[in-house]
């Protein structure tokens, strides 16, 4: 026991020679588990509170499917040209990777601004989240999917630059792995939004 | 999880594949359930099973062809998964159940939304709690009806 403790350097044989990036990455998975249990909460009690209208409009006469279609649209594409990065990345080029990063960045630029656009109009509409259970639940779950692509648009446009000034190796590479774990598992939550809030609340 | 640049050109072939698989899968699972609904294929009852179902499946085929859990790690990532699923079914079930049993046991009229029914319940409500229950019961009737 004692001997094993004071041993320095990797034990031969070790099937666990961890570099720090795999570790972080690991690190990072588990904290979208954590995340993922904040939005399951959000998302039973959006579901509990989906009838209580007070009076307000109800789902159906404020979700416009064809629109959430272009929305949804965008956020899928978006997971799919970042795997594109992380390819170009695999590769060790660092210009398909920009080019990459920077047309996911638009698609989620162009998703969020779909949103806003959307939130701005139910609220001049008086569909505000003060104005019933319904829609405090609806803000509440869709704004913080929203707010989680925000964060992510930000952390995107910061490794642009760090990439550009740095490249890909090192923590960058550990970086690209974590963001993109990060984007993909906001396009799964809006898997779950689409159906279970617009979809289910458009029938 | 390789760091060199000298990535072997078949890996990134079955990498490329994994993505483009998983996102033709992905539009189409997507187009199915707005399909559905917008054309309003079937009866709710029906379709609300059907476009859950459907989006467990997307949630799977991005997990498998998007995440590419591999390397030494992918024992803890399905470790972590599992926690998180059972805990998720806990939160989701847990408050289900608790909430339905809530509304039959003590809101009926919010479903029928009938007096009738309101004061049925109050009966009962007032037969089963101790005497001091039935102003209670009364206050939360009339706050609902002024919040319906």
């Amino acid at each position: 026991m004692l001997q094993k403790v004071t041993t320095v350097g990797p034990v031969p044989g070790d099937e666990h020679e961890h570099d720090p990036g795999a570790t972080t990455v690991l690190g990072f998975w588990f904290y979208l588990m954590t995340d993922c249990i904040l939005f399951a909460s959000v998302f039973a009690s959006y579901v509990v509170l989906s009838s209580s209208t007070a009076g307000g409009p109800a789902s159906h006469q404020l979700f416009d499917l064809p629109y959430l279609a272009v929305e949804t649209a965008c956020l899928l594409v978006s997971s799919f040209t970042y795997g594109l990065a992380s390819i170009a990345m695999r590769q060790n080029r660092k210009d398909v990777v920009l080019t990459w990063l920077a047309v996911t960045f638009l698609l989620g630029l162009a998703f969020i601004g779909m949103e806003i656009n959307e939130f701005y109009g139910m609220v001049s509409e008086g569909a505000g989240p003060d104005r019933s259970a319904f829609l405090s639940g609806f803000f509440t779950l869709v704004g913080t999917h929203g707010v989680h692509v925000t964060i992510g648009l930000g952390w995107m446009a910061l490794m642009m630059i760090q990439v550009l000034q740095n490249g890909l190796e090192g923590a960058n590479h550990t970086r690209l792995m974590c963001l993109g774990m990060f984007w993909h598992f906001l396009d799964i939550i809006w898997i779950g939004v689409f159906t279970i809030v617009y979809l289910s609340g458009a029938m | 999880m390789s760091m060199s640049s000298d990535t072997p050109t078949s890996e990134v072939r079955s990498l490329y594949r994994s993505y483009v698989t998983g996102f033709v899968l992905a539009v189409i699972l997507t187009a199915i359930p707005f399909w559905l609904v917008m054309d309003k294929i079937a009866p709710p009852q029906t379709l609300l099973p059907a476009i859950l179902l459907i989006a467990a499946v997307q949630m799977l085929v991005h997990l498998k062809y998007f995440f590419h859990l591999t390397g030494v790690d992918r024992q803890w990532n399905l470790g972590a998964l599992l926690l998180t699923g059972i805990i998720i079914t806990i939160v989701f079930g847990g408050t289900f159940w608790v909430m339905l049993e809530l509304r039959t046991n003590m809101m009926p009229w919010m479903d029928s939304g009938t007096h009738q029914a309101a004061s049925s319940a109050m009966i009962t409500g007032i037969n089963m709690e101790p005497p001091g229950m039935s102003s209670a019961v009364r206050r939360a009737v009339s706050s609902t009806a002024q919040m319906q």
